[in-house]
């Protein structure tokens, strides 16, 4: 099972998201500035390496955990990706495409338009780092969610149901 | 999906086709929008190529990263998939038809422009195709 988190530019929700799936941030608090700046790739990720798929580590059921920045079309790439796999044989149950993004504010959009966009990150990384402490419960919901998923579909193969 | 349709034989490369011909293909006379991305099978070409089309509204080379990029870590190989970019060759004509048809639901009178547009532009696409299937030939070097 391969889980890939996707924001538009790989730099913000995907990856604190991911970091949270992954134990490096604890879900019970909300991270200072400081961890978040810690974490790889938090707004370091060039729009150069849109599409880039980073790898970010191991999930709690050994899932692998995967960061990707879609740019702007986000939903042109989802069917595209999507489509693509399901023309190659691949089963929609080997992995789940988790849209970080809808989980960000107008705050993270901010700081990420002005530090990568704009070149700001001095400016720009303490916005979009207070904005993904303003929205960390809804990206530990996400993770939640995408982690009960994950069981569920192991515990179904495990039972060789579809 | 034009190009692809040229690529398989099913539109005609020595002639503009009439606007029928273009109406006739699949989703070209009404396109709902939510249908931008997926990766629709066209047929296949004299050499067994499968020949697929998809509407793309976001960034090609991001678009292409990404599909080659996930595929990869899910097992595929993506060597013998050649992505295609058309958008070069489409003028307003066929962007203000897409918009007529696929955004503001106006499906006759935006398939009738993009089909205007479509024909104007046809020389050139018919000449993406032949360049593409030099590609797969081997005797051009792929886009990069």
């Amino acid at each position: 099972m391969k889980v890939f988190y996707h924001c538009y530019g790989s730099s913000h929700t995907s990856v604190v998201a991911a970091a949270i799936h992954t134990g490096q941030l604890d879900r019970r608090r909300t991270p200072s500035l400081r961890e978040l700046d810690r974490i790889p790739n938090f707004d370091r990720v060039r729009a150069a390496d849109l599409g880039t798929v980073f790898f970010a580590g191991t999930g709690p059921d050994g899932e692998e955990v995967y960061v990707v920045g879609f740019g702007p079309g986000k939903d042109v790439i989802r069917r595209a990706v999507l489509s693509f796999l399901a023309l190659k044989g691949v089963s929609p149950d080997d992995y789940l495409l988790v849209d970080a993004l809808s989980r960000a504010n107008w705050v993270v959009k901010a700081g990420g338009i002005a530090s990568r966009r704009l070149g700001l990150v001095s400016l720009g990384r303490p916005i979009a780092a207070l904005g993904i402490r303003q929205v960390y419960q809804r990206l530990v919901e996400l993770v939640e969610e995408t982690q009960a998923e994950v069981r569920r579909r192991k515990t179904l193969a495990g039972r060789g149901l579809p | 999906m034009v190009c692809a349709a040229i690529h398989v034989g099913r539109l005609p490369e020595d002639r503009v086709p009439a606007p029928q011909d273009l109406y006739a293909l699949p989703g070209f006379a009404s396109e709902s929008p939510g249908r931008a991305g997926w990766i629709r099978p066209m047929g296949k070409d004299p050499l067994g190529h499968t020949v697929c089309f998809l509407g793309n509204r976001a960034r090609f080379e991001v678009l292409e990263r990404a599909v080659r990029q996930i595929g990869e870590k899910m097992g595929v190989s993506t060597a013998d998939v050649l992505y295609v970019d058309t958008m070069p060759l489409a003028n307003w004509l066929m962007r203000l038809g897409s918009l007529g048809s696929q955004t503001i639901r106006l499906d006759g009178l935006g398939a009738a422009i993009a089909a205007r547009g479509v024909r104007a532009a046809y020389p050139g696409l018919v000449g993406l195709v032949r360049r593409t299937r030099a590609v797969l030939r081997g005797e051009r070097p792929p886009r990069r």
